[in-house]
């Protein structure tokens, strides 16, 4: 892209600094539109498993309703209650839906189409979704009320718990891909099933941790069955009780774009991220990107569905999955990696 | 050395990111005073109850287990920060590389023995 | 090759951490019945530890032979004979404790496994010839200490000396951390040697900053002054034994990492650090003597004399010489067995109903009621007040000696005044003994174990002790000599 603006007649640095800023808003914007988008479909999706019919009135099919609500929450007055630590209380939801957009800056999208192609993609990614946790715990602190600070405390434990082991699954992909940068780990995973599949997904060792990735991926972004933190019969809803008008909808998008980040992290580093699903060539001539958005929106749809049908966990059993079973599962998957390529790669 | 600017996107994208999140929750609350939608009253800013007004201060003592909770993840999260480098240049340790890494596992597996035994895991 | 060499060099530490984390799983299973068989087990290990390290001290071994991990870890004599001082006073604060806890019935298996973990720790502190591995063993032995002085968790004196302990040690930590990263900055390197070669000839501001940030962090540790306020607090709120441990153990290895840092990193600059060391020794020294005047607790007393201690020895590394270094071990030889028998006395003195005595004023009369003890605890103040006929007179003689020679007369001359003033609390301590009238509160009767290391201790500093001057100061030397032999 900066060599289109090159030559426009602008020098080098302006083009890079202008390149930089469309690639950004050709992320964000999308990536909000995308958010509205799924938010209708999950509703869709979750009315058809029950039945339903789900949103139908504003626009063709209902099409139109997130566009609705984001209108009239913007239109709403925001409420910051007097109790509350207004710095703190404003801080939060900016905070969330900044961190929910950063993540997007490595996803490779298709070959070469990454804003900021960096060696340690997947630390970065890490590094940035438990930053997440911040704006959940400042918003349930400053709203000085019982239910958000309860829900900020149940949310922060399960957050980090799961946190621990995705870190030791994501070591078990980068042990085998040999690499941090998110479009190198898609480029190793051309051809690793037999020869013919792309995507990690399809090897003895590591399908166990995307089965892992898959679960804890809910569990870290709190969607059913593992929505505690605004389990409603309990806590109201949890620590967005208190928010209302736009703040109170930065929350839905960042959880939304972080629930969708999950989905293409399964894509990029189980599922061969924009290559097609075989190695064969014929398949890569749909673009990458196509490819990337099935899988991603593949996953979504597994997301949703999980929510319409499974019922919702306790949260002892949800503290007991994460540390008794996740964790000594994906430490002794980091040992068998290992241990395996040592025998046939490296030693 | 590190080409720095790889990460200068990541910079710009940061600003702009906090500029877009920013404007989303100020622009409203000028929207609504024009509108007029903008009338706080005294019961509208009371905290959130069940009907009643709150008994007590919201901000009390909670479990322990909770920091039990986050003192582990330290813990295993600082191993993770560990390994990153670790799982990368596996080619280049080799078997010394790989048994130290072990070695601190299994050091690590006896303090989570530990831990498990003690019945720091336990909810309830 | 180059590994396995390594490895034989950490022998006693690899014994050391698998016999910690082995024990962590028992007491993890067998629960809090087995604490005294654990207990022993760790005495028994720690007994191995000091016999693997003992061939090597009175062999002087020093030199590229005995450095491990490609500079990272050295196993010369001067680590060696810290490394034997640590085992003693670790091994005492093992043999102190069960009796102590198990009367409010807070004896648990955890007490000898972080006692073996501090032990480790101070084990990579002796034997450091890098900032890393200095600051792995420092943060190792003080992690376990924060829990050790809050072992008794439903006293809130204890949890408050480890809550203080914690907070001011972090603060330490970050201080020393700091200067290190800037020592790193200025040479480029975190390998004493690298780092000595570096620091030659004039030093920057930034330099000297480095260097006076990692003293002030190492002064903590030590408890000197002006970095000495913790210590009356967390030494009195701590179990007994704990302080007992805190005052002996700690105190080693912080010092000898403070000599090999100072002598071998910093060797080239002795003269930007010996003006602060002689600032911090005199000041330590004084403060010391002064603060302990008003004290009417006994175990605050002996944090003050520790302090005023720590300042006699400091003397020892103001001069810069091996006859200074070999001084300063031979005191702290004779220095632990002095606080390790004070504080078995300590122990020893027990109410009625078993319950630790610490007012000075309940121990009026000692000698009447209990003269073995108060005999025992008297040789042990007339030691730590240096008055001649008892061995604690020779630590402070080497150490001025010395001095003298090293053409510090004047520094000489201010220590042995302040070591006067220093005698009048002990010998207060003796006065309430012997002279006034029976308060009647020492009743309990003590374990046969603490008696015999009772005896054993108040035997080495009695007269007695002066057999082991020439064994004892040979050794010295040459443990010494080789910490100069690696600087040169």
């Amino acid at each position: 892209m900066t060599a289109f603006f090159e030559s426009l007649g602008m020098n080098y640095e302006w083009a890079w600094f202008v390149a930089t800023i469309c690639g950004i808003l050709l992320i964000a914007l999308p990536l909000m539109l995308a958010v509205a988008m799924i938010i209708y479909v999950d509703r869709k999706i979750w009315a058809a498993m029950a039945l339903r019919r789900g949103p139908n009135v504003v626009g063709p099919f209902g099409l139109l309703q997130s566009f609705a609500d984001g209108l009239k929450v913007f239109l709403q007055e925001t409420i910051i209650p007097s109790a509350a630590n207004k710095g703190l209380f404003l801080i939060a939801p900016i905070i969330t839906f900044t961190v929910a957009l950063m993540a997007w800056a490595v996803m490779p999208f298709a070959e070469g189409a990454v804003l900021a192609d960096i060696n340690v993609g997947l630390l970065y990614i890490l590094a940035i979704s438990s930053l997440g946790v911040y704006g959940v715990v400042i918003s349930g602190w400053a709203s000085n009320s019982k239910y958000p600070f309860f829900s900020a405390l149940r949310a922060a434990a399960q957050m980090i718990s799961y946190e621990v082991s995705i870190g030791f699954i994501l070591i078990c992909v980068i042990l085998w891909a040999g690499t941090n940068n998110l479009s190198d780990i898609v480029m190793a995973q051309k051809g690793a099933g037999l020869g013919i599949v792309n995507g990690f997904f399809f090897n003895i060792l590591l399908f166990p941790m995307w089965v892992l990735f898959l679960i804890s991926g809910m569990a870290e972004t709190a969607r059913a069955p593992f929505d505690l933190t605004e389990a409603e019969s309990e806590l109201v809803a949890g620590y967005q009780t208190e928010y209302s008008s736009m703040a109170f909808a930065l929350f839905w998008l960042g959880e939304y774009a972080n629930v969708l980040l999950m989905c293409a992290l399964n894509t990029t580093l189980f599922f061969g991220g924009w290559l097609p699903p075989l190695d064969i060539g014929i398949l890569y001539v749909v673009p990458g990107f196509i490819w990337w958005l099935l899988k991603t929106f593949f996953f979504f749809f597994v997301f949703s569905w999980v929510k319409a049908t499974v019922p919702r966990f306790r949260y002892d059993q949800l503290m007991r999955l994460g540390w008794k079973i996740f964790l000594p599962m994906s430490l002794l998957f980091v040992v068998l990696v290992s241990g395996y390529l040592m025998l046939t790669r490296y030693g | 050395m590190v080409d720095l600017t790889q990460y200068l996107p990541i910079l710009i994208f940061l600003v702009i990111a906090l500029g877009l999140s920013g404007l989303f929750v100020f622009l409203p609350m000028g929207v609504s005073r024009l509108t007029g939608a903008h009338k706080p009253s005294k019961d509208k800013l009371a905290e959130y109850e069940c009907g009643f007004p709150a008994f007590e201060d919201s901000r009390h003592q909670f479990d322990v287990r909770f920091y039990l909770v986050a003192i582990l993840f330290i813990i295993f999260d600082l191993e993770a920060a560990f390994l990153f480098p670790w799982a990368v240049s596996l080619d280049l340790t080799g078997w010394a590389g790989w048994i130290t890494m072990m070695v601190f596992l299994g050091e690590l597996l006896i303090g989570f023995a530990y831990a498990w035994k003690k019945g720091a895991l336990e909810w309830e | 090759m180059e590994l396995k060499q390594s490895l034989g060099l950490i022998a006693p530490e690899i014994l050391l951490s698998i016999a910690s984390l082995v024990l962590l799983l028992v007491s993890a299973w067998a629960g809090d019945k087995a604490s005294r068989a654990i207990s022993v087990v760790a005495c028994f290990v720690l007994g191995a530890c000091f016999f693997i390290v003992a061939p090597t001290v009175c062999a002087g071994v020093a030199g590229p032979d005995v450095v491990a991990f490609n500079g990272l870890f050295t196993a010369d004599a001067f680590s060696g004979f810290a490394k034997l001082l640590i085992f003693a006073a670790t091994g005492a604060a093992l043999v102190m404790a069960p009796k102590f806890f198990e009367r409010t019935n807070s004896m648990m298996p955890e007490f000898p496994v972080l006692i073996l973990l501090a032990a480790l720790g101070m084990c990579l502190m002796v034997s450091a010839t890098d900032l890393m591995t200095l600051y792995i063993g420092l943060e190792l032995n003080s992690l376990a200490s924060y829990v050790l002085a809050a072992f008794l968790r439903n006293d809130e004196r204890s949890a408050e000396a480890g809550i203080k302990y914690f907070v001011l040690g972090a603060l330490a930590s970050g201080i020393l951390l700091f200067g290190m990263s800037l020592t790193y900055g200025f040479t480029g390197s975190t390998d004493f040697g690298t780092v000595r070669a570096a620091l030659t000839g004039d030093m920057s501001t930034g330099a000297m900053f480095a260097v006076v940030f990692v003293l002030a962090g190492l002064a903590f540790k030590i408890s000197a002054v002006p970095f000495h306020m913790w210590t009356p607090d967390v030494y009195e709120g701590s179990p007994t034994p704990v302080t007992a441990f805190f005052a002996t153990a700690p105190k080693v290895a912080a010092v000898s990492l403070l000599m090999r840092v100072s002598l071998d990193a910093f060797g080239m600059q002795a003269d930007a650090w010996r003006q602060i060391v002689l600032f911090v020794a005199l000041a330590s020294i004084v403060v010391g003597a002064l603060g302990a005047i008003g004290q009417s607790n006994i175990k605050r007393l002996m944090a003050f004399s520790s302090i005023n201690n720590v300042g006699f020895i400091l003397i020892g590394l103001v001069t810069g010489t091996v006859q200074g270094a070999s001084a300063m071990l031979v005191y702290l030889a004779i220095y632990i067995a002095m606080t390790a028998g004070s504080f078995l006395a300590i122990i020893m003195m027990k109410d009625e109903a078993g319950a630790p005595v610490e007012k000075i004023s309940d121990i009026a009369g000692l000698s009447r009621t209990k003269p073995a003890l108060a005999l025992c605890l008297a040789m042990m103040m007339f030691s730590l007040a240096g008055i001649p006929p008892l061995f604690g007179f020779w630590g402070k003689f080497v150490v001025f000696q010395a001095a003298v020679e090293a053409n510090l007369v004047a520094l000489a001359a201010i220590g042995i005044a302040a070591s006067v003033i220093g005698a009048f609390y002990y010998l207060k301590i003796v006065k309430v003994m012997y002279f006034d009238e029976p308060a009647d509160v020492v009743k309990g009767q003590s374990d046969w174990a603490h008696w015999a290391l009772l005896i054993i201790s108040t035997a080495f500093i009695s007269p007695l002790g002066y057999l082991l001057t020439t064994w004892l100061g040979g050794i010295a030397d040459k443990a010494a000599a080789t910490l100069f032999l690696v600087a040169a």
